[in-house]
């Protein structure tokens, strides 16, 4: 039954995706004064190039054919196990952070993978920054959940969005502040990267899929909404764990199960508003300085563990 | 026949045959006896390694293998700890060794047949009996012949580069070698043919400073044996120059000979340490870790690369050491299990990887006639097995899931989180610093190994000759494929069996009431997780994702064509090289990564400045040359510039020094 309830929220999310990446641009393009295309244009977007020929490069391997399954199992496998519309039902223990953090990861070196496979100096530098970037964030994302393990008392983050309180622990900012930053890095967004440019200059994400297309296109596609989805959802849970189905809810099981669902589009709705807000009133950052980025991220996140710890050791 | 004395005998005779395999080599150089050589220590080695599993299976108590009684002091006895590491030598040198026969035969124009098997036999031997040995006498013997013959193998191609390199090693080890030494002096009180056992009889009347200085001592020795900062110098120079099978060795189990004669000394011997102790060794370790990974990011020949990565790994596994030590001290008996643990897993982990990649890195060397990562490229179009092979090594040596590496970095990880609310103050900073830094290292450990695959294996090779192209069209032979690709599975796999693997290691080590920690999954700190199921489910995404494309699309639909060029031709020069794509990290890191990069421009005509040919050239100096290794250089060069004033050649000055030290001696026995 718990098991059915984690499939329910896999689908409402493999469902939602598309829909909050075309949401992100349409609340954006309203900002800057256009009209925008509609939010629903990502579904259309891939069901072509679901249809469409691929073109193969004649410098690619094996590696550049698993790669998109790869990178879109990685993303299939965080909306199973990540609280997005259920917490702490089933698959409780592989929500553990560190496995969260290493299946990141997978997925994003078969990505630098692909991008290197097509052998020109495009895919090779998205590849590069990819690669830099997710290094460099490594060491915040282990701290920053490391922080929301030592408040909540449990390393599975399915476990960690129930138990923080905000009142008890006000000292957990700095840290969902972090979350904010490398979700920022993770998902390749402002002011990272710039994810409507193909301009060599700034792109990091689209250089290294430049030489997909069709199908795999697609997969790698998706697998990026997906991504924007479960960490915007991840964040919103994290401030405020509201219309979770819990193993708890079990009168009114049958009507969480429609709630649930629209709470999380309005948690996505109001995630991806603020960062259509965050990416048309900030700059895109040279990408030498990211360094200077990670470093913030870095430093909020350790003042968030100091913080904590020294809360347990003298309250 | 009863299950001891089948493991004795078995073990026996594999340490004969390891032997023999050697004695035989020397018999001449004709094909026939070197294969022998070479069945006979191979053989040799798959019994050693199939009686220390079984021993290691069966759980069973120290067995005595030998006695030489008089004419060698001590005997040599397997127990639970030495049967791991002994199991890791035999079960890794039989890999190398059959790696070894086809890998030397490529290069016979380099390597004397005859002389690379017979120290390779040697080298093997003493890393079988430096683990069963119980003295001191017997334990330096047998690590002088492990280190004399790993010696004499990085000259095996007589180059003046390998001589050289060989040298620093040699003078690195026999520092060790030395303190070691004087380390079993000091514990045994003089007597150096005192079991194990008797000395740690001795060692509860010892004064506290004895102890700290013969810890001190033990930790030079080994520390510098296994690559620990700032006495690494001598790792990168000398594991690349050996052939690949034995930098294999040399990286793979060596390194562990190290881990395993310090965890000797520390657990059977000494007693609990001052906690700041402890921290000396955390710390070393995080920072031999934080400089090993780093320069793995940026250097551009394989091997060196890999090297660099195994002073990151033994720095994580010393500074693993450094927590054990720690909670030891504090008697936080769970920690200190847990970390030991975790210390035997990860060495495991790493003998298979670690050897794993190096044996590839001289299959990669061979396919393009160097090292150097720039000339690479191309290898995964055609050679499929070889590269699957080579990528799950690679996921591992970056501690992905759902390998084995990943497992003990998770068991660690866990640990200090749940660890870090109950430490004392001073263990607090301590666990966060190595939580801080285990998280940098894991990330830029990603960063180098996704360079040393993809730069070498993806894309077009950089290199096109006919004769490279040639190789690059099939896969390599069988002798040197098969064990790569076994190891590769072993090691991968091993961590969806991870709770097996530290079920066995737990057997002699954790204490009934912990064993149930790891039972069928590991329960750490109020989580239950269970590293085969792991597997199941990043199986099951992936599939999942396949089924989506299987289902949604046509298979069939689609056209090669080369990529996309912007309408200008491009070839492999344009691809992106290992120094470009480390460039970012050379720029952020640019303190400790010292860098001179090079611009020149000439005119091509006098007359002309605008038209130029420009040439870049950059080259890394590492800082502990400048600071550390150089001022010794010039320390030591002014202190015999000064004794040199006394050879003055006087015939009449030299006999008065003979008096004057006469009579000193004669005061101080007086």
């Amino acid at each position: 039954m718990n098991l059915l309830v984690i499939f329910y929220q896999f689908l409402i999310v493999a469902l939602v995706a598309p829909f909050a990446a075309g949401l992100v641009k349409f609340f954006k393009a309203r900002l800057q004064g256009r009209r925008g295309a509609s939010p629903f244009l990502p579904y259309f977007t891939i069901l072509t190039l679901l249809k469409k020929q691929m073109v193969i490069s004649e410098s690619t391997s094996w590696v550049f054919r698993i790669s998109p399954f790869i990178v879109f199992g990685t993303s299939l496998f965080m909306a199973l196990v990540l609280p997005l519309m259920t917490a702490n039902l089933a698959l409780v223990t592989f929500s553990n952070f560190i496995i969260v953090a290493g299946i990141l990861i997978l997925g994003a070196i078969f990505l630098v993978f692909g991008g290197l496979e097509s052998a020109s100096a495009f895919g090779g530098m998205g590849a590069s920054r990819e690669m830099t970037i997710t290094a460099l964030i490594e060491p915040t994302v282990l701290l920053i959940f490391g922080t929301l393990a030592l408040n909540s008392g449990s390393t599975e983050i399915s476990n960690m969005v129930l138990h923080l309180d905000f009142l008890k622990n006000p000292f957990i900012i700095p840290t969902i502040l972090a979350l904010a930053l490398v979700a920022l890095a993770e998902n390749a967004r402002y002011p990272v990267d710039n994810p409507a440019t193909h301009l060599e200059l700034t792109m990091v994400h689209e250089a290294m899929v430049l030489e997909y297309s069709g199908p795999y296109l697609a997969l790698l596609e998706y697998a990026s909404f997906l991504k924007l989805t479960f960490f915007s959802l991840l964040v919103a849970n994290f401030i405020w764990p509201i219309g979770l189905i819990t193993g708890s809810i079990t009168n009114n099981f049958a009507l969480s199960l429609v709630i649930a669902p629209l709470i999380l589009l309005a948690k996505i709705i109001v995630m991806m508003f603020l960062l259509a807000l965050l990416e048309s009133t900030i700059v895109k950052m040279r990408f030498y300085r990211i360094q200077e980025y990670a470093t913030v991220a870095f430093f909020l996140a350790l003042g968030g563990i100091i913080l904590t710890l020294v809360n347990i050791t003298i309250l | 026949m009863n299950n001891e004395v089948l493991i004795t005998t078995g073990i026996l005779v594999s340490l004969i045959g390891t032997f023999a395999g050697g004695i035989i080599s020397l018999f001449g150089k004709n094909n026939f006896i070197q294969r022998t050589a070479q069945i006979v220590t191979a053989l040799a080695l798959l019994l050693g390694t199939a009686s220390s599993g079984a021993f290691l299976m069966m759980n069973l108590q120290p067995l005595t293998i030998f006695n030489l009684g008089t004419l060698f002091p001590g005997q040599f006895v397997i127990d639970h700890l030495s049967a791991i590491f002994f199991l890791l030598v035999n079960a890794v040198g039989f890999l190398a060794t059959i790696y070894g026969t086809r890998y030397v035969l490529n290069e016979a124009h380099l390597y004397n047949i005859s002389y690379v098997q017979f120290l390779t036999s040697f080298f093997l031997l003493g890393m079988q009996m430096v683990v069963l040995s119980t003295n001191a006498v017997s334990f330096l013997f047998s690590w002088e012949v492990m280190s004399l013959s790993s010696f004499l193998l990085v000259i095996a191609d007589f180059k003046h580069s390998s001589i050289r390199a060989a040298i620093f090693y040699l003078i690195m080890t026999h520092l060790g070698a030395g303190a070691l030494l004087a380390g079993f002096l000091l514990l045994s009180g003089g007597s150096l043919s005192l079991n194990f056992s008797q000395i740690a009889q001795l060692v509860p009347q010892m004064s506290s400073i004895t102890a700290i200085s013969a810890f001190l001592l033990f930790f030079f020795g080994f520390g510098s044996k296994s690559g620990l900062f700032p006495f690494h110098g001598w790792l990168p120079e000398a594991h690349p120059q050996a052939p690949s099978h034995i930098s294999a060795l040399m990286s793979g189990i060596m390194l562990k000979i190290a881990v395993y004669g310090f965890l000797r000394v520390i657990l059977f011997m000494l007693p609990v340490m001052p906690i700041e102790i402890g921290m000396t060794v955390t710390v070393i370790g995080l920072f031999s870790a934080v400089f090993g990974v780093l320069y793995a990011t940026i250097e551009t020949d394989i091997k060196r690369i890999l090297a660099f990565s195994s002073i990151e790994n033994l720095g994580l596994i010393f500074t693993m050491i450094g927590i054990y030590l720690i909670a030891k001290n504090l008697q936080m008996d769970l920690l200190a299990q847990i970390s030991l643990i975790v210390i035997l897993f990860q060495s495991i982990c790493h003998a298979f990887f670690k050897s794993g990649l190096f044996m590839s890195a001289g299959v990669i060397a061979q396919t393009f006639h160097t090292r150097n990562i720039e000339k690479m490229g191309g290898m995964a179009k055609n050679m499929k097995l070889f590269s699957f092979a080579v990528l799950l090594l690679a996921l591992t040596a970056a501690a992905l899931p759902p390998s084995g590496a990943f497992i003990g970095e998770w068991i660690i990880l866990q640990t200090i989180i749940g660890t870090l609310a109950i430490a004392p103050l001073g263990f607090k900073i301590i666990l966060l610093l190595t939580f801080v830094v285990f998280g940098f290292v894991a990330g830029m450990a990603v960063f180098a190994m996704v360079r040393f695959f993809g730069i070498a294996f993806l894309a077009k090779s950089r290199t096109t000759n006919a004769h490279v192209e040639a190789n690059l069209k099939h896969d390599p032979q069988a002798e040197l494929l098969i064990p790569i690709v076994i190891l590769a599975f072993v090691v991968f796999g091993l961590g969806s069996i991870a709770q097996f693997i530290t079920k066995i290691i737990g057997n002699g080590i954790l204490t009934e009431s912990y064993q149930k920690t790891f039972d069928t999954s590991f329960n750490l700190f109020g989580t239950s997780f269970n590293p085969s199921m792991l597997l199941v489910i990043i199986v099951a995404a992936i599939l999942a994702a396949y089924l989506f494309r299987y289902f949604t699309s046509n298979r069939k639909n689609e056209r090669q064509y080369h990529s996309w060029d912007c309408g200008q031709p491009i070839d492999a020069s344009m691809e992106y090289t290992g120094t470009a794509f480390a460039s970012p990290l050379r720029f952020f890191f640019n303190m400790i990564l010292r860098t001179n990069k090079k611009v020149e421009s000439k005119p091509v005509l006098a007359s002309n400045p605008w038209i130029t040919k420009k040439s870049i050239s950059i080259e890394t100096y590492p800082i502990w040359d400048q600071y550390f290794y150089e001022p010794i250089v010039k320390l030591v060069a002014f202190i015999s510039a000064k004794i040199r004033k006394l050879q003055s050649g006087i015939i009449q000055f030299y006999i008065a020094l003979i008096l004057i030290t006469l009579v000193i001696t004669a005061i101080a026995t007086l």
